[in-house]
């Protein structure tokens, strides 16, 4: 066979190749990405700080008797613990656990529907005061300080295309799939300094 | 005629020897991997949340496809697939079993391995397993890093990293939460050799959360010297990370409550160090040791203005110089808080929700000195403007009982101020 004749036959065997070759890119390219789920680094902000606690006053009595009044302050703790329809409700609970470990002194965590964090009632109560209410005008009040622990977080669940480059895509769902927790306690209250105050009228 | 012959045979012959060789060569039959490319691609069309049914129904679809399929790589695909399916339909052991059975096959394609461990220790780790979890994000680390490190030029790399970082990341956070705070450092310190390793800083925001992470450890943990020396290094080289002016004067904080107060116990880490630093001259005669923090804390202050640490810290300050007596300072400080305009939709202070509370206390706080000073008219306008709250919470509760008194100081001790 001479060389002229061979190139059609080479030219065919080539187109052929190519052919197959692409009818087999063209498969790589209907598999759908590759699909797998990330659970982001956990967000957690946490701060202490003084905040004033409570005001009571001034109270006066203006009858001739003088009064014994007692007072009582209580804080309230609260937890506002939510997560979107796609997130799953394991990784919403991870969030509350990982978040409780900074108020386990305070606040159980107490689980509801098997992954939020819920009380109906929880107050950090402190050292009640009872004082006397002069009589004739006599006026009172009292200021507290205490420690507010905040933490403000929020888990990521997201889902993960991978593209046949190599390449990744965060899957764009109709919500964000984020669980988020807002959780604050209070401790160490304490009569502010230069209270309680006796004030004459 | 003979030639003409031998030339079609030859012809023949080459394409039937192209239509042997490339497939076995690709290890595809043409005809089969069409209808196996084609039913994972109809799977993946059902969307995130699907019914058992539907997985079934799906599954049996694929199962039918993988018994005729001879590609190796397509093949792992297509059992991956059934693996998510399984997932999607909330089947989690299945899934799960599914996973690691590919995992553990030794001619499964890396890629395929490292997201079957990733996938069996996201489960596992959903379902509090964390043992099984750790294996499994112990074994994405090894494979992935071998990859990344082991391959030039590979194509794969930056999604074997983020599948890498986040496995390191919940291995950190599993042992963090079972207060193993030695296995937890080791997690991070891994994570920031890793990190130090791309050239490229394709995830370098992750280093300074690792650092910050990993100094909390330390100080958990009781090894507070080695906390100040990685905290100190953080805020030094990444002063934009939104923490570093707080950790400047958390470490001041510590180290003043190692020295003076002989506190060595940080169980929760530094974030409450500046309260009890407060707490500490709140009880103490002697407040000349806190002019120094102070002053340090009021050149982070300026430093930091009109951030979020800025905000903190600015607060913090306003407390110790009540603390110390320095009431008009404090006012002061406690205003600048409180005038930030974080709900303005250019702000870029982060975390929004932390930062308005701070500058709502700020603003109770202002109107309690105020008072205090006899200074009814502004007291009552700082106190004012929270008493519009519409949800029940400690500050509308506190801004409207803070709000009637002044109203009645003013009304009953109108000169109080001057005593």
């Amino acid at each position: 066979m001479s060389h002229k004749s061979k190139i059609p036959l080479l030219t065919v065997f080539v187109i052929c190749c190519g052919a197959i070759l692409a009818n087999d890119e063209r498969i790589d390219a209907e598999l759908p990405p590759i699909e797998t789920i990330i659970l982001e680094p956990i967000e957690l902000e946490n701060i202490s700080i003084w905040v004033p606690a409570a005001k009571t006053g001034p109270v006066i009595n203006r009858s001739c008797q003088p009064k014994k009044c007692s007072y009582s302050p209580m804080l309230a703790a609260t937890v506002n613990h939510t997560r979107d329809d796609d997130c799953p409700e394991e990784v919403a609970r991870l969030l509350a656990e990982y978040t409780a470990v900074y108020h386990e002194k305070s606040l159980p965590l107490t689980m509801f529907n098997g992954w939020q964090w819920e009380f109906s009632y929880s107050l950090c109560q402190f050292e009640s005061v009872t004082y006397n209410l002069p009589s004739r005008g006599g006026c009172w009040e009292s200021s507290w300080d205490a420690i507010l622990t905040l933490s403000a977080g929020s888990a990521d669940f997201k889902w993960v295309d991978i593209l046949p480059s190599g390449n990744f895509l965060y899957k764009q769902l109709g919500d964000v799939q984020k669980s988020n927790i807002e959780v604050r306690t209070f401790s160490s209250m304490r009569i502010r300094d230069g209270y309680p105050k006796e004030r004459k009228l | 005629m003979d030639i003409r012959k031998k030339e079609s045979c030859s012809l023949f012959f080459l394409i039937a020897l192209a239509g042997a060789i490339i497939p076995i060569t690709k290890g595809v039959p043409p005809a089969d991997t069409s209808t196996a490319g084609e039913v994972p691609a109809a799977t993946y069309k059902l969307g995130q949340e699907i019914t058992k049914a539907e997985a079934e129904s799906a599954i049996a679809a694929l199962e039918k496809v993988l018994a005729d399929c001879k590609d190796n790589n397509l093949a792992f695909r297509i059992r991956y697939r059934i693996g998510t399916i399984y997932f999607k339909a909330r089947m989690n052991e299945a899934a799960k079993n599914q996973f690691s059975q590919i995992a553990n096959e030794s001619d499964c394609p890396e890629l395929i391995r490292v997201c079957s461990f990733n996938m069996a220790g996201q489960i596992s780790r959903m379902e509090g397993k964390d043992k099984k979890a750790l294996d499994a994000f112990n074994q994405v680390v090894k494979y992935s890093e071998q990859q990344i490190t082991g391959v030039k030029e590979n194509s794969i790399a930056p999604v074997l990293m983020k599948l890498c970082y986040s496995a390191l990341f919940s291995r950190a956070e599993i042992y963090q939460l079972q207060r193993d705070y030695a296995a937890g450092i080791a997690e991070y310190n891994c994570l920031l050799r890793m990190l130090g390793q791309d050239k490229e800083g394709r995830f370098s925001q992750y280093i300074p959360l690792a650092k910050d992470r990993v100094s909390q450890l330390y100080l958990r943990g009781g090894d507070i010297g080695k906390y100040i020396e990685i905290a100190q290094r953080l805020s030094i080289d990444y002063p934009q990370y939104y923490r570093a002016g707080v950790i400047k004067f958390e470490t001041e904080c510590v180290k003043f409550l190692r020295s003076a107060a002989k506190d060595s116990e940080f169980a929760d880490g530094s974030f409450a160090a500046p309260v009890r630093l407060i707490a500490y001259f709140k009880g103490s005669n002697d407040k000349s040791p806190a002019k120094p923090i102070l002053e340090k804390l009021g050149e982070l202050c300026k430093e930091h203005s009109n951030t979020y640490a800025g905000i903190l810290l600015n607060y913090h300050y306003a407390w110790l110089l009540d603390t110390l007596g320095e009431k008009d300072k404090a006012i002061e400080a406690f205003a600048q808080v409180s005038s930030v305009n974080i709900k303005d939709a250019n702000s870029k202070i982060q975390p929004s929700a932390i930062a308005e509370t701070v500058a709502e206390y700020a603003k109770i706080q202002r109107a309690i000195m105020l008072s205090e000073k006899g200074d009814y008219r502004r007291a009552l306008e700082a106190a004012g403007s929270l008493c519009a709250h519409q949800e029940q919470s400690h500050i509308s509760d506190l801004a409207k009982s803070v709000n009637e008194s002044i109203v009645t100081l003013r009304r009953e001790v109108p000169a109080d101020g001057n005593k």
